[in-house]
């Protein structure tokens, strides 16, 4: 592998015992992925931020000890509650504690307190072309599918040390020959243009393609150009639980990928599927295990973080009713957005119409046991996916629209599906 | 007993015999897996509710969340984690925890792979042998 003479000095330890690991373990990397050299990177997304284990926690602090510091501007994730009203949400003070070691560690690392997962909505988003290293499934697809920034699938703790080392082994979807897509999935002719007006339609279709795809890079085609970016953030958190994407390309909105020429550059697609109707719904009952009138005992939002759009949209949604008393209603949101909607006032509106709103948290970190919620449902596909692993209960999925009647009714409230029979 | 052909990402530091677990699945150790009892939660995963701990673990590659790099590494001081994880390809979400176990606990957990072909083969059989150095490893369709 060819080195450059300070990734040499990196590697011997002239630069400290904190970027000879990280250098260390990088290079390891690289070997098996047979890389020939390295690649500098601008910008870090750091994901060891959700307490998952004493190891964790263990390896930051290690790192921190070394002396060791980030070589790039590096943005935290979410983080498993929220820092400053964890006892609102009942999480245990040992979680608490764990997470402030994290947060204690990571800042002391030099990282930038966003503590999101929808960092690009709060300010910080790579731009086209660029080099970067990004933890967590969502950020790593938005980045590379949406941005057009280049990432792998980096996981917590590599993506520190990536940080630190400010580089990465040059392979994978850092470099354009791999970011060619080889196969295409499109909309089938039962599918209606009418489908496009439906946020949930995007998740089921994402998750589909992620189920079909898995780790490969393919495309999506016949979309409209007019979609939202949190539906574009919404399918790339679906279709990075359902598979293992890193890189979508939706024809005509990924930079790379303008059009189907481009995104295969220059190649055919060596296979072609036609998502339908009947796939629509067979994702549907893979996320949305609730029927209407089932009583609901948590409504959960924000999986990715909530934007100020999807505020103005619950808000509408919610037309100044309040929750019902026997159903929560959760949002998570990054601190920057929860600046604004304090700014403009909804903050307060939400609040007294009984939303609760965090910052820093994760949906997908919930005390159940503490609230007796039994019953879930949220607007995303991710959260739906991953429920029954963490919870044991299979939870229900509707649109921000859907999921602000269930609250104020209690119970679930369905909008009828133009995919369905 | 038949011998397969594959490359030891991470090898064994001796040869070692495992039970094998099987999956045409690929997992989301975040989420689909336990970290706590090493079982399998996904209900929708082909080893559901079975536990890979001390095990091989064979699955095509994973998915999903990040999370696999810190639930690995948790697995493995929790000694819950795999004994050997077993893929088609690798992504860096899997080799993640064990790299950086290797590295910084001194604590091997060898990571195989196998082209698609041998990793078929691999279907039936109830246990692995893992060598520290060479290109194949033995697998026995009944348990020792």
């Amino acid at each position: 592998m060819y080195l450059t003479d300070y990734e040499k000095a990196l590697l011997n330890g002239e630069h400290g015992e904190a970027r000879r690991l990280a250098m260390r373990v990088l290079y390891d990397l690289g070997e098996y992925y047979e890389v020939d050299r390295f690649v500098e990177i601008v910008a870090c997304h750091d994901d060891s931020t959700v307490f998952l284990g004493e190891a964790q926690v263990e390896f930051a602090e290690h790192l921190v000890g070394m002396g060791a510091r980030f070589a790039v501007p590096t943005t935290t994730n979410a983080s498993a509650i929220d820092m400053s009203r964890f006892d609102r949400q009942k999480h245990d003070v040992e979680l608490m504690t764990a997470t402030r070691r994290i947060e204690a560690s990571h800042m002391a690392l030099g990282a930038i307190a966003s503590w999101t997962c929808a960092p690009y909505q709060a300010g910080f988003a790579p731009t086209f072309g660029q080099q970067v290293a990004c933890a967590e499934s969502k950020v790593i697809t938005f980045v590379n599918s949406i941005l057009g920034a280049r990432t792998n699938r980096y996981a917590g703790p590599l993506e520190l040390l990536a940080g630190i080392a400010g580089r990465v082994p040059y392979f994978g979807l850092h470099v354009a020959e791999n970011r060619k897509a080889r196969g295409l999935i499109v909309p089938g002719d039962d599918i209606a243009p009418e489908m496009f007006e439906h946020d949930s339609f995007y998740t089921y279709f994402a998750y589909a393609f992620g189920d079909i795809v898995g780790d490969r890079v393919w495309a999506m085609d016949g979309f409209p150009p007019h979609i939202s970016v949190d539906n574009l953030k919404n399918m790339s958190a679906t279709l990075a639980s359902s598979g293992g994407i890193a890189l979508f390309h939706l024809v005509g909105i990924t930079p790379e990928a303008q059009n189907l020429e481009m995104a295969f550059q220059g190649e055919k697609p060596r296979e072609v599927v036609t998502l339908g109707c009947k796939d629509i719904r067979k994702a549907e009952a893979q996320l949305n295990h609730l029927g209407a009138n089932e009583k609901i005992d948590l409504v959960t939002l924000g999986c990715p973080h909530f934007s100020c759009a999807e505020f103005l949209k619950l808000e509408d949604a919610l037309k100044g009713r309040k929750v019902h008393g026997n159903c929560l209603l959760w949002v998570f949101t990054n601190r920057s957005t929860y600046g604004m909607i304090q700014d403009s006032g909804q903050l307060h509106r939400l609040s007294s119409q009984g939303v609760e709103i965090f910052v820093d948290g994760c949906p997908l970190q919930h005390p159940a046991e503490k609230w007796k919620t039994n019953t879930f449902m949220s607007n995303s596909g991710k959260f739906c996916n991953y429920c029954f692993g963490l919870t044991g209960k299979h939870p229900g999925l509707g649109t921000i629209a859907e999921c602000a009647e269930s609250a104020v009714a209690g119970k679930v409230w369905q909008e009828r599906k133009p995919w369905w029979k | 007993m038949v011998e397969i052909a594959c490359e030891y990402v991470i090898a064994p530091r001796k040869t070692i015999r495992l039970e094998l677990l099987f999956s045409n699945d690929p997992i989301s150790f975040f989420g689909g897996v336990n970290a706590a009892d090493g079982k399998v939660a996904d209900y929708r995963h082909g080893s559901y509710q079975q536990s890979m701990s001390n095990k091989a673990f064979a699955f095509p590659f994973g998915k999903g969340s990040s999370g696999a790099g810190l639930v690995l590494m948790e697995m493995m001081r929790l000694k819950t984690a795999p004994a050997a994880i077993i893929n088609i390809r690798t992504d860096p979400f899997i080799l993640t925890g064990p790299l950086i176990s290797w590295h910084y606990y001194e604590q091997i957990l060898p990571v195989i792979n196998m082209n698609e072909q041998n990793y078929a083969r691999l279907a039936n059989m109830k246990e692995i042998e893992l060598f520290a150095t060479g290109t194949v490893l033995n697998a026995f369709p009944n348990n020792s």
